[in-house]
C-alpha cells in the first residue's frame, strides 16, 4: 500500500465511531537487515489527529515558535499515537481496537 | 534494540533524492510504498514519478534522501531534453561529463 | 578586497529586491508624492528581509537545502504547487520588466528605441547565464549595481534641508490630497518589494552554488547584513532625490528618465553617465536574478538537477526553463506593454506567494533535525512571527487596496 492512500483516511474505534484521521506513519529503523546492510524501516504505529489536515509541519514534536505550534495544534485538535498492534487497516478506513478515551496522546510519546 | 525513529510523511515524503555516488539530484520522493501484510510491516520502496526505488537502495536519510542509483532510470527526461535541445546549443559542456 | 567580493551575492540579491526597474520608478514616484513619509517602510522591509535571508543562509550552510526544497517538503505537493505558481508568476513578470528595463537604459544611453534593444537584452542575459561562472556573475553585477550610490551623492549635492527630510521620515502619514488608501497601497508595494520571494530563492540557491558549508555561516551572515541594508540605502537615496526635486513643485514621476534626472541635475553629465551604467547594471543584475530564480524554483520543486555548479547539459531542464522564460519575455515586451507597469500586476501574485514562502523557512529554521544547535533563538522567532503577521496583513490588504486606489492613482 502507498503512504498516500493511508494518509487522510478516517480512523474509527471498535464500535465504529469516528475518532479522527491518519496524519502520519511512525517508522523505526530496526526491521530485518536489507542487502544494503541497513535495517529496514518497520511501521510501528500511526499518528492520528482529531480534525482533518494533511500536514502537521513537524509540530507533533516540541519544536518551533510556541505561537505557531499552538495555532497548528488548535487546528488539528487532539493528536494521538496509536501503536500498530491496535490498528486494523480495512478497505477504506482504519480501525482502532481502543475507544477514543483510551488513546495515548502523542505528547506523552513525543521525541524532542 | 532501538533504532532511529522517523515519520514517513515528515521525513520521507517530498524530500530531495540525491545520487549517493556523485551528488546528482534525482527527483523528489512522491510517495512511500508500505508492505502492511509483512511481519513486521515495513517500508518496501520509495516512489518518484513513475519510478519505484526499492528500499534496499536507500543509503542515507537526512535533510535529503541519498540512494544508490542502480538499475533505475531517474535521468530519463533530463537526458531526453539534453539530447534533443540543450546539446544542440554551443557551449553546453563536454559529452564526457 | 577579498572580503568585499565575498558579500557580492547579498548585494546582487538586494539589488533585485530594492532597485530593480519597478522599484527604481516606485521609489522615485513615492518620493515625489509623499516625500520621505514612506521611508520607514523601507527600513521595516530591510529588517524583514535580513531576518529571513539570514535564516535561509543558515539553513543552506548547515543543511544544504535551498528555499524551494523547504517549501515543497513542509507544504507538500499541492500547497507547494500553489506557492510555485504564484511565486513563479511574480518572478517571471519581474523578469519581463527587467529585460524591458535593460532596454530602456540602453535607449536612454543611445537614443535608439527600446523595443529594438529587447531581443538583444534577453539574448545577453541568456548568454551570461549559459557561459559565465556564478561567482563571476554575482561579483560583476553586484559591484556595478553599486554605482547607484551616485543617487546618495546626488542627494547630498542637491543640498536639501535635512531637518525637513527627517521630519517627513518621522511623520509616516499621507499629506495633501493623498489618502490613507494610496499611502497604504504604496507602503505594501515597498514592503512587498523589499521582501519579494525571489530574493530568498536566489540567495539560498546562490549559497548552494557557492557550496556553503558550516564554515561559511559567517560569510552567509555578512552577505545578509551588508547586502540588504545597502539595497535599502539606495532605495532611500532615490526616494530622497525625488522628494527634494519633484515634491515641492508637484511633478509626478512615471518614467525612468525622471528617475535618473536628479543625478544629472546634481552632478552633470558625469553623474548622468554613472547613473545610466548603474541602472543598466542593476536591471541586468535583477534580470539575471529573476531568470535564474525561474529555473531554481521549478527545478527545486520537481527535484530536477539545477544550478550553474554543473554544466548546462547536466541540468538540461533547468536551462530549458530559463530559455523559455527569456523567449516569453521578448514576446510579451514586443507587444509594446510598458515594462514598468508589468511589475505592478505582480503584486496580485506576490500577495499569495509571500506568506507561503516565508512560513516554511521559519518552520525549518526551528527544526532540530535540520539545524541542530544552529536553530533559531527566541528573539529571532518573535521577530519572525511579527513579520509573518505583517506579510499576512500585507497580502490580505494588497488586492483590495489596488482596486480601491486603481493602482495607486
Amino acid at each position: 500500500m502507498r503512504l498516500g492512500e493511508l494518509l487522510g483516511r478516517r480512523v474509527l474505534d471498535g464500535a465504529g465511531d469516528d475518532i479522527g484521521w491518519v496524519a502520519d506513519v511512525r517508522l523505526v529503523q530496526d526491521g530485518p537487515v536489507l542487502p544494503s546492510m541497513q535495517a529496514a524501516f518497520r511501521v510501528t504505529g500511526l499518528i492520528v489527529i482529531e480534525h482533518h489536515a494533511t500536514h502537521l509541519f513537524g509540530y507533533e514534536r516540541h519544536v518551533g515558535p510556541a505561537l505557531l505550534r499552538w495555532l497548528v495544534h488548535r487546528r488539528l485538535g487532539d493528536v494521538w499515537y496509536v501503536p500498530w498492534e491496535d490498528v486494523t487497516v480495512t478497505a477504506t478506513t482504519v480501525e482502532v481496537v481502543r475507544g477514543r478515551a483510551e488513546l495515548q496522546p502523542l505528547e506523552e510519546n513525543a521525541r524532542l | 534494540m532501538s533504532g532511529r525513529v522517523l515519520h514517513a510523511q515528515l521525513h520521507l515524503r517530498d524530500r530531495q533524492l540525491i545520487d549517493q555516488r556523485n551528488g546528482r539530484l534525482l527527483g523528489k520522493v512522491d510517495d512511500v510504498e508500505l508492505d502492511l501484510e509483512a511481519d513486521p510491516p515495513v517500508v518496501t520502496a520509495l516512489i518518484t514519478g513513475e519510478q519505484r526505488i526499492p528500499a534496499r537502495l536507500i543509503a542515507e536519510i537526512d535533510t535529503a534522501v541519498k540512494i544508490s542509483n542502480e538499475g533505475l532510470d531517474l535521468d530519463h527526461w533530463d537526458d531526453w531534453f539534453e539530447r534533443h535541445i540543450i546539446d544542440k546549443i554551443p557551449g553546453a559542456g563536454d559529452k564526457a561529463d | 578586497m577579498k572580503k568585499l567580493l565575498a558579500v557580492t551575492l547579498g548585494i546582487l540579491t538586494a539589488i533585485g529586491g530594492f532597485v530593480d526597474i519597478g522599484d527604481l520608478v516606485t521609489n522615485a514616484l513615492v518620493g515625489a508624492r509623499f516625500g520621505m513619509r514612506l521611508g520607514l517602510v523601507v527600513l521595516v522591509g530591510v529588517i524583514g528581509i535580513c531576518l529571513y535571508a539570514e535564516m535561509c543562509g543558515r539553513v543552506v550552510a548547515v543543511a544544504g537545502r535551498p528555499v524551494f526544497d523547504l517549501i515543497r517538503e513542509r507544504l507538500g505537493r499541492r500547497t507547494g504547487l500553489l506557492t510555485l505558481i504564484a511565486s513563479f508568476l511574480v518572478t517571471l513578470l519581474t523578469l519581463i520588466a527587467e529585460i524591458g528595463g535593460v532596454a530602456l537604459a540602453l535607449e536612454l544611453a543611445s537614443g535608439v528605441q527600446y523595443l529594438l534593444w529587447v531581443p538583444l537584452a534577453a539574448f545577453a542575459v541568456w548568454l551570461v547565464i549559459w557561459r559565465v561562472k556564478f561567482s563571476r556573475l554575482e561579483t560583476v553585477f553586484g559591484l556595478m549595481g553599486l554605482l547607484l550610490i551616485v543617487f546618495a551623492v546626488a542627494l547630498w549635492k542637491l543640498g536639501p534641508d535635512w531637518g525637513q527630510l527627517m521630519h517627513q521620515a518621522t511623520n509616516p502619514r499621507p499629506i495633501g490630497h493623498e489618502t490613507w488608501a494610496t499611502y497604504g497601497y504604496y507602503a505594501i508595494a515597498l514592503f512587498g518589494a523589499a521582501m519579494t520571494p525571489y530574493e530568498v530563492f536566489f540567495f539560498s540557491s546562490g549559497g548552494v552554488e557557492e557550496k556553503w558549508g558550516r564554515e561559511d555561516l559567517i560569510t552567509a551572515r555578512a552577505n545578509v547584513f551588508v547586502g540588504f541594508p545597502l539595497g535599502g540605502l539606495l532605495s532611500l537615496a532615490i526616494m530622497g532625490c525625488a522628494a527634494v526635486l519633484y515634491l515641492p513643485v508637484g511633478i509626478q514621476v512615471d518614467t525612468l528618465a525622471q528617475v535618473t534626472l536628479p543625478a544629472a541635475v546634481a552632478l552633470g553629465k558625469l553623474g548622468l553617465a554613472i547613473v545610466l551604467i548603474g541602472v543598466f547594471a542593476a536591471t541586468f543584475g535583477a534580470a539575471l536574478e529573476t531568470a535564474l530564480s525561474c529555473g531554481y524554483t521549478i527545478g527545486q520543486y520537481y527535484g530536477w538537477q539545477w544550478g550553474k555548479f554543473v554544466r548546462p547539459r547536466q541540468a538540461s531542464r533547468f536551462h530549458l526553463v530559463m530559455i523559455i522564460c527569456l523567449a516569453l519575455s521578448i514576446l510579451v515586451l514586443l507587444t509594446a506593454v510598458d515594462p514598468v507597469k508589468v511589475t505592478e500586476y505582480s503584486v496580485v501574485f506576490a500577495a499569495m506567494a509571500l506568506p507561503l514562502t516565508y512560513l516554511p523557512i521559519l518552520i525549518v529554521a526551528n527544526d532540530p533535525d535540520y539545524m541542530g544547535e544552529n536553530r533559531n533563538g527566541p528573539v529571532t522567532n518573535v521577530l519572525g512571527l511579527v513579520y509573518l503577521g505583517l506579510l499576512l496583513v500585507a497580502s490580505i490588504a494588497a488586492i483590495p487596496l489596488m482596486i480601491i486606489t486603481k493602482g495607486g492613482q
